[in-house]
């Protein structure tokens, strides 16, 4: 997916996002050093991060909750692998996320500053929205968000998953 | 059939790798270089050095011993994936589309589902595109299966998810459906192919091709990208690359590869790149055009009992839609994230999607695509590629989403779901179909895609073609692909068997 694509794919939500996309990529995160022990992420980034983990795995019925299992890591060495192309608008989407929850709910807060319940129903709104690009976009985010916390053993033994192979002896 | 495991004695001698090469460029001389090590490529170098020529195989991907692979999704798609798993295309929907990387190509994460082409397709390619070679097809498949060695899928490690596909679709009248021909005679049944085999039960690329072509002196190059195709005169003379350190980016070697014969075996989307950054072999103006792929969708089932996704063949049963030819229904499994990512809630009830992901049952299709898409090069990174959904192909998708998720609930089950945005776990096929016959938005299904070809299309009409009934492409003398770039049209089947029988018709003709 190209800069183009994306920002398209993030387009018609409004100006507002325009408006934010065009202030981040002026230079705000763009160059932002890593935080310690992140090769990617900037400080802001793990916190958003972290509170969409949180919202997308609150951790009910005995499972983890998202925030517990190490996912800012996870999403940092990911996102350090691929190409820095991809690696950029995944970045750029959280920073969406996190912006565009000003213009929610009349909130005048960012997403990693809002409550619990706020964020499930802004993820949710990201998650189910009648703007394609806009679902594929967080589909991807939800994949690899889902990847750091399904593959984590926490996760596969509360779910009780037990990883075998039928005809292995 | 028994797999052939003696390739991993080979590295550091014919194999080498960013971690073998003692540091120096590369610089070599031989009859024919390959670039890239998936089917095509394999193959090629298998029936090449097999009639006597000297063959150097170059690969941007890493070769893996056995027992390298395990469940994780997100390593396979850092290490055996294209572009990391990050390849999407774009145009009337948002299509993830997937590639395997690294010697063995798309057969170290396919589910070695191993069908010849329809007699249908291959009889279009004949008439309408010249390539006449597929008179002998069945020469060329017994071929490529006494290789790889297809059967259908054992009882024994066919799994839950399969049980549940026979009881539905057994169910369904005049539906033809059995058990998944794949070339995997020592699976036991992990359900994840798709991260590379962990059991190394797979008769992949790899560990059937590439000993044979190992063995009569093949030179494997992996970590190796290339950039240049050089030509003189127009004709193809060697390769130059660099041979990459897979977890630095730096350069270990350059890369100066002089062939009599330079053939491409890259993929459908990496071959059309290396061309239109070359800027060879586009007379026609269609390399990077008529891109088709295999574009799936389907529908998950929560079932009273349960399923155990994960422990069974990935994909061990199939179903012929009984109408429509060029819809395919393969049973598939899938790590529990790919699940809650397409069926999943955020929030709260993400627990309760995980607690139940026991009970889940799957079923895909992919139809034959008539759909055309666009692969566009820029200087550098991944490539642009466009493809729209065409009408008849939505029509198809539409047919493909009923006929499996009908299927579930003649299984027994009360809750199914169809990969389409805003459904539910529908508790009535009448309440299910009723939805599925509502959409009208094409991007509203869930849509994947696999196995790229066509790019680069074999034709005898140099205006409408890219590449020679021979391999050769119409443009530069001794330049050849290898590859599913060649396809004239989709197949409407998994394609490695077709790829494979392909360059054993190509070989040939090199080789005399």
């Amino acid at each position: 997916m190209n800069r183009r694509t994306f920002l398209k794919a993030l387009g018609g939500t409004g100006a507002g996002i325009v408006a934010v996309i065009g202030m981040r990529i002026g230079g705000f995160w763009w160059d932002q050093t890593p935080a310690t022990t992140m090769k990617l992420l900037s400080g802001h980034e793990v916190l958003i991060v972290q509170a969409i983990a949180e919202a997308m795995f609150p951790g009910d019925l005995g499972m983890p909750a998202g925030n517990q299992v190490g996912l800012p890591d996870f999403v940092d060495h990911y996102l350090a692998g691929i190409s820095a192309t991809t690696a950029n608008l995944l970045r750029l989407l959280l920073h969406a996320i996190d912006d565009m929850a000003i213009f929610s709910n009349m909130g005048v807060t960012r997403f990693h500053l809002r409550p619990l319940e706020d964020r499930i129903d802004i993820l949710s709104a990201w998650d189910n929205s009648w703007l394609g690009p806009r679902r594929g976009a967080f589909t991807s985010l939800k994949m690899i968000f889902g990847m750091g916390y399904c593959e984590h053993p926490a996760v596969i033994q509360a779910a009780g998953l037990d990883y075998s192979c039928v005809g292995a002896s | 059939m028994k797999i052939d495991f003696s390739a991993q004695d080979y590295l550091g001698g014919q194999i080498q790798s960013a971690g073998t090469w003692a540091k120096g460029p590369i610089d070599l001389k031989c009859d024919v270089v390959i670039v890239g090590a998936g089917p095509g490529g394999l193959t090629s170098a298998a029936k090449l050095s097999e009639a006597g020529l000297d063959v150097i195989v170059v690969e941007g991907g890493s070769y893996w011993k056995p027992n390298s692979f395990t469940r994780k999704q997100s390593w396979a798609l850092e290490h055996i994936y294209q572009d990391a798993g990050a390849r999407v295309m774009q145009g009337n929907a948002f299509v993830p589309l997937a590639s395997g990387r690294g010697v063995g190509g798309g057969t170290l994460v396919n589910s070695g589902i191993s069908f010849r082409t329809p007699d249908y397709v291959l009889d279009e390619w004949m008439t309408q595109w010249g390539l006449e070679f597929w008179a002998d097809r069945d020469r060329l498949y017994t071929e490529v299966e006494k290789a790889i060695g297809p059967e259908p899928t054992r009882v024994d490690v066919a799994g839950g998810n399969t049980h549940v596909a026979i009881r539905g679709f057994s169910k369904m009248p005049g539906v033809h459906h059995t058990y998944m021909p794949r070339n995997t005679p020592g699976c036991v049944g992990c359900g994840t192919c798709q991260t590379g085999c962990p059991s190394s039960g797979k008769a992949s690329a790899d560990v059937t091709w590439l000993p044979r072509a190992l063995r009569k002196g093949t030179r494997l190059f992996t970590n190796t990208l290339i950039d240049t195709i050089v030509t003189k005169n127009k004709t193809a003379v060697g390769v130059l690359g660099r041979m990459l350190d897979p977890d630095t980016k730096e350069v270990v070697a350059t890369v100066n590869i002089q062939a009599d014969r330079v053939v491409l075996t890259a993929g459908a989307i990496n071959t059309p790149m290396l061309l239109q950054r070359n800027g060879l072999a586009n007379s026609s103006g269609w390399v990077g055009k008529n891109l088709h792929v295999q574009p799936g969708c389907g529908a998950v089932a929560r079932m009273e009992d349960e399923v155990k996704i994960w422990s069974g063949a990935s994909q061990g049963y199939y179903a012929r839609h009984p109408e429509e030819r060029e819809i395919l229904a393969e049973t598939f499994s899938a790590p529990m994230e790919a699940f809650f990512a397409q069926a999943g809630t955020v929030g709260h009830d993400s627990a309760r999607f995980m607690k139940d992901f026991k009970h889940l049952a799957a079923c895909g299709f992919l139809i034959r695509d008539g759909s055309g898409g666009t692969i566009t090069a820029g200087k550098s990174g991944p490539p642009v590629i466009h493809y729209d959904v065409s009408r008849d192909d939505q029509r198809k998708f539409k047919m493909g989403i009923e006929f499996v998720t009908e299927m579930f609930f003649l299984a027994g089950s009360h809750a199914v779901r169809p990969l389409v945005s805003h459904a539910k776990f529908f508790t009535s096929w009448n309440e299910a179909r009723q939805f599925i016959r509502s959409v009208t938005d094409i991007a509203e299904l869930m849509l994947y895609a696999s196995h790229p070809m066509g790019s680069c299309r074999m034709g005898n009409d140099p205006k409408t073609s890219v590449v020679r009934p021979d391999g050769r492409t119409h443009d530069v003398e001794n330049l050849y692909i290898s590859d599913s770039s060649l396809h004239p049209t989709a197949l409407g089947v998994n394609p490695q068997m077709t790829i494979m029988a392909n360059s054993i018709a190509i070989a040939a003709h090199i080789a005399h």
